[in-house]
């Protein structure tokens, strides 16, 4: 019952992060499904949750990147089905990256303690190529979306990249600052 | 010394340059009719710089390059109707410079050195092959799509591009270092 409960609860963090991150991409930057964000911040949570959570946390992430889509993006722009697939692959991406760099041996993320900084910023860019180019292909198929190849791709990996490292650095450098400062009532 | 160095930076430069040239003649004239334009699913080039690279280390770049120009000249009709020489040019720049991009990404960012205790890793070259084709491919498309004078599909282009050269790659390395060591016993680097 409590592995459960502790599924449950992991999934509901990472559903939130996710939500979290592309509310504050949506006012910080916007987001239009043809063309992309340069600071798209929820590749980030989806990273972190993945690296903090392990797959387990799917659910939760393939959950909240449809929910945002819907509530927040207007179901990209009418197109549920082909942006919902879109947003699926958005949720596979970093999950194919880890596994790819574990399966060929060259980083490991299964202890947390021991995780080299430079292998989280490269998973970044890797996730960011692979999730560009899969949206690229899922979106240009589906002939719905008015998509330039350039400018589609561009944004896409200039924004995942950005908006990974913003959210990553944010959370691993900046957060434990104030997390570790001492409370007043026990100095 | 210095003279000898030259010699061998000049034969290691020959050596890379005939590799690649003998790659793309054994891609676009034995396995599958190349198309600039679209790409090919049996792309071995890429592996024979990759593996240039391994053997030799960066200073092969010229010999690279060369190689891929003059294939380009004989086997690819010198790039006619995407852009000519000039084009050709850039995109075998690019072509030469996506490995080496990937060789210090991935010695940059700690992943892998490549060799282990003399040997090849297989497993980090894989890796250094898929990634220099979604490289390769990125910036092929962002010149292809900029400056051709005809552009293709854009998903066929990328499909082909990527798997030809992931297929490729990992082809021509597995036969470079199965192969190239029963001719050389006494070579230790791979």
């Amino acid at each position: 019952m409590d592995s459960y409960k502790l599924l449950f609860t992991n999934n509901l963090i990472a559903f939130l992060a996710i939500f979290l991150a592309s509310v504050a991409m949506k006012y910080l930057s916007g987001f239009d499904a043809e063309i992309g964000s340069y600071f798209y911040l929820p590749i980030g949570a989806k990273i972190l949750v993945f690296l903090l959570f392990g797959r387990q946390v799917l659910p939760g992430v393939m959950a909240s990147c449809i929910f945002c889509g819907v509530v927040l993006f207007g179901s990209w722009g009418g197109n549920f089905a082909w942006g919902a697939v879109g947003a699926l692959m958005g949720a596979l991406a970093p999950l194919i990256s880890i596994g790819v760099m574990q399966w060929f041996k060259v980083a490991n993320f299964s202890n947390l303690k021991n995780i080299d900084f430079r292998h989280v910023l490269f998973l970044i860019f890797f996730t960011a190529i692979i999730h560009a180019l899969s949206r690229f292909v899922i979106y240009a198929k589906s002939e719905v979306f008015n998509i330039s190849p350039i400018d589609f791709l561009s944004h896409y990996l200039v924004g995942d990249m950005i908006g990974g490292i913003v959210v990553i650095w944010t959370v691993l450098k900046l957060l434990p600052l104030f997390a570790l400062t001492p409370k007043l009532n026990k100095v | 010394m210095a003279g000898m160095d030259i010699k061998q930076f000049i034969s290691h430069n020959l050596i890379a340059c005939f590799l690649v040239t003998f790659a793309t003649f054994f891609s676009s004239i034995l396995v599958a009719q190349m198309d600039s334009a679209i790409g090919s699913y049996f792309w071995f080039p890429l592996g024979a710089i990759i593996f240039s690279y391994l053997l030799f280390d960066t200073k092969v770049l010229l010999g690279t390059w060369v190689g891929s120009v003059v294939s380009g000249v004989l086997f690819l009709s010198a790039w006619k109707g995407l852009g000519g020489i000039q084009f050709g040019l850039i995109e075998s720049l690019l072509g030469s410079l996506a490995p080496l991009i990937a060789i210090a990404i991935m010695k940059g960012f700690n992943l892998s050195d490549f060799f282990n205790a003399e040997k090849i890793d297989f497993f980090h070259v894989s890796f250094l092959v898929i990634l220099s084709a979604l490289l390769n491919s990125l910036f092929k498309f962002f010149l292809m799509f900029n400056y051709a004078e005809s552009q293709p599909d854009p998903i066929d282009f990328m499909s082909t591009y990527l798997v030809g050269d992931m297929i490729g790659g990992m082809v021509f390395i597995y036969i470079g270092t199965k192969v190239f060591p029963l001719f050389s016993p006494k070579n230790k680097s791979i």
